[in-house]
């Protein structure tokens, strides 16, 4: 059996300094989804150490598994000696986030654009060594701009093309309005290149237009024009078609355990494995048809791979997710169940197994709880029997399952 | 004369009622018709006394012609001392009363407005979308923050325009606090 896991997670802490161009990019396509041009990125890197732009939202706070896709491609840059530049959107937040998906949201205080920062710079921070990149704040170059300086940057674009892009004009069919700050938030993001004269920029597919905008502006002032490297929007676990997010409740939090995550991946659809693995390992280019191949061969075993991965990316330590898999394969294919295996709960006599469960804090809500009463998932571990949320702890305690892969020992509290 | 009106309501007896005007040349003598119709204002709805406040943009005629700072001054003194003439009770210019740095007050608005409704407010005079820049955009969302910033300085509950700005003011209703706004054909 071919273990891709292992290669990937070897490869994860491998000295990459002085890598060359080809190479490099070898492991950066099969990251993107689109690259502005591919031949630029090759020329750029055979020639110097580049300037890396990414942007980030300080709006957002819980990172998942979709938001760190973008954050891999970085790292592949910073490992091989190139130059980050991330980027805090807080002049942005501050005038309001634009975002298609939050018209409504309302500016964020400096105050709480800082505590967000610092809540998702240090999720990220598990897959990119943020000591080695450099942080700043857009407002420090916004601000200080006059009205002449950014009326001469939008001058130079025309109109009819920041207002009639292919995406806001499909938003327009399917009834949706396109906000003038969304217009305007693809040029604040063209003064940020100019400023820091970028090479690259990384974001997501969705930001394709934001980023020709750049390229546009970087242009007009006389600069060489940005190589954009897109990922895509990568779907959500659930297998639906639709994007990972909390609010469809199909995604892989970031500060989730490394068990979660080994569940999580384990319950995605066989179609899926193939893209998360160029997504979250270290791929490269030719060694696709290989993966490909033993992904379609073999779907069970890639997924626990995948899953050994994805359980090891924070740490880089192979043990971390060899040890998930182990878990795994005991509990649900030799369905054997440790002692450890089980949180343990002291309730007072008379308890039911609702109020007992909820008491272990890892239900998101008690209505979420019922529903998984509701859907026959929690069972007596020592026969199986169904239990009811109003069931109250027996006197001799319960070993209890829920769902798949939560297990609680309940026990009277010993007055 | 004032060809159509929105009150806000209630009507308060004294109007003090704006009217922006760009220092791009010498003032014109039909500005005098702004302050006339506003006192025919008088005795309508219970209105005591009106007073009309000149708002000299010197700002953004410097930027969109580039002109030197010397060239908009003469310009701009031709309005301070030819407003009070022309029956304007009060004239300011607007770089002695919005702070141009603050320019990203003035990028909110932009959050409150869709690119369809923006292409309505376009005067047809200006040719079509394909002959603009998108600077258009930056001139209507400071031309919205210096009336708000006006009405909060000067007291202003209303403004006086011209038959053509309509579409302007229509949207700046929507974005800003309630104003009263009399529209007046000087053609």
């Amino acid at each position: 059996m071919i273990r891709f896991d292992q290669k990937f997670l070897a490869r994860a802490i491998e000295n990459w300094e002085g890598m060359i161009a080809d190479e490099i990019v070898g492991f950066l396509q099969p990251k993107c989804q689109q690259i502005i041009t591919e031949e630029r990125l090759r020329h750029l890197l055979d020639q110097r150490k580049l300037r890396v732009k990414f942007g980030i939202d300080p709006t957002a706070t819980d990172v998942h598994l979709g938001h760190v896709v973008p954050i891999l491609v970085l790292n592949i840059f910073a490992r091989t000696g190139n130059h980050v530049d991330l980027i805090i959107g807080d002049f942005t937040a501050r005038v309001g986030d634009p975002t298609e998906r939050d018209t409504g949201r309302v500016p964020l205080s400096p105050e709480k654009i800082a505590e967000n920062k610092t809540t998702y710079v240090s999720q990220i921070g598990k897959y990119l060594s943020v000591e080695k990149v450099s942080i700043h704040h857009n407002t420090t170059w916004l601000n200080p701009m006059s009205l002449s300086d950014v009326f001469g940057i939008f001058q130079s674009l025309n109109l009819a093309e920041a207002l009639q892009r292919e995406d806001f004009r499909e938003r327009g069919r399917k009834g949706q309005g396109v906000s003038l700050a969304e217009v305007c938030y693809g040029v604040l993001m063209g003064i940020d290149s100019l400023h820091l004269q970028t090479d690259v920029e990384v974001g997501g597919i969705d930001q394709l237009l934001n980023f020709q905008q750049c390229r546009t502006i970087m242009r007009n002032a006389g600069l060489e024009e940005e190589v954009i490297l897109m990922t895509p929007i990568i779907e959500g676990t659930s297998g639906d078609g639709r994007k990972m997010s909390k609010s469809y409740n199909n995604y892989i939090a970031v500060n989730s355990s490394q068990a979660d995550k080994f569940g999580k991946i384990m319950s995605i659809p066989d179609r899926l494995i193939f893209q998360y693995f160029l997504s979250f390992a270290d791929v490269h280019q030719r060694e696709l048809d290989e993966l490909r191949i033993f992904v379609e061969a073999n779907p069970f075993e890639a997924k626990k791979q995948l899953a050994t991965v994805v359980a090891s990316l924070e740490t880089k330590n192979p043990d971390d997710g060899l040890r998930e898999r182990d878990t795994f394969e005991r509990l649900f294919s030799q369905q054997v169940i440790h002692d450890d295996d089980y949180v343990q709960l002291n309730v007072e006599p008379g308890a039911t197994a609702l109020v007992a469960l909820y008491a272990s804090g890892k239900f998101q809500s008690k209505a979420a709880l019922r529903r998984l009463f509701e859907q026959n998932a929690v069972r007596s571990v020592t026969d199986s029997v169904l239990i009811k949320q109003d069931d109250q702890v027996p006197e001799g305690g319960w070993r209890v399952r829920v769902g798949r892969r939560m297990f609680f020992k309940i026990d009277h509290s010993i007055l | 004369m004032i060809t159509s009106s929105i009150y806000t309501v209630p009507i308060v007896p004294l109007q003090r009622l704006g009217f922006s005007v760009w220092a791009r040349g010498a003032p014109k003598p039909y500005l005098a018709t702004y302050p006339q119709a506003a006192k025919s204002l008088i005795g309508e709805n219970a209105i005591t006394e009106v007073k009309v406040v000149g708002l000299v943009d010197d700002i953004w005629p410097l930027i969109l012609y580039s002109r030197t700072d010397e060239e908009q001054s003469q310009i701009s003194q031709e309005y301070l001392t030819n407003l009070p003439q022309l029956q304007f009770d009060e004239v300011y210019l607007v770089s002695t009363f919005v702070d141009v740095s603050e320019y990203w007050e003035y990028l909110q608005y932009s959050l409150k407005f869709s690119t369809s409704q923006f292409l309505k407010l376009l005067p047809k005079s200006k040719g079509t979308i394909d002959d603009l820049r998108s600077s258009e955009i930056i001139g209507f969302l400071w031309h919205l923050h210096v009336i708000r910033v006006a009405m909060e300085k000067f007291g202003l509950n209303g403004f006086l325009a011209g038959i053509r700005s309509e579409y302007f003011y229509l949207a700046a209703r929507q974005a800003l606090p309630p104003f009263s706004v009399f529209f007046l054909s000087t053609t």
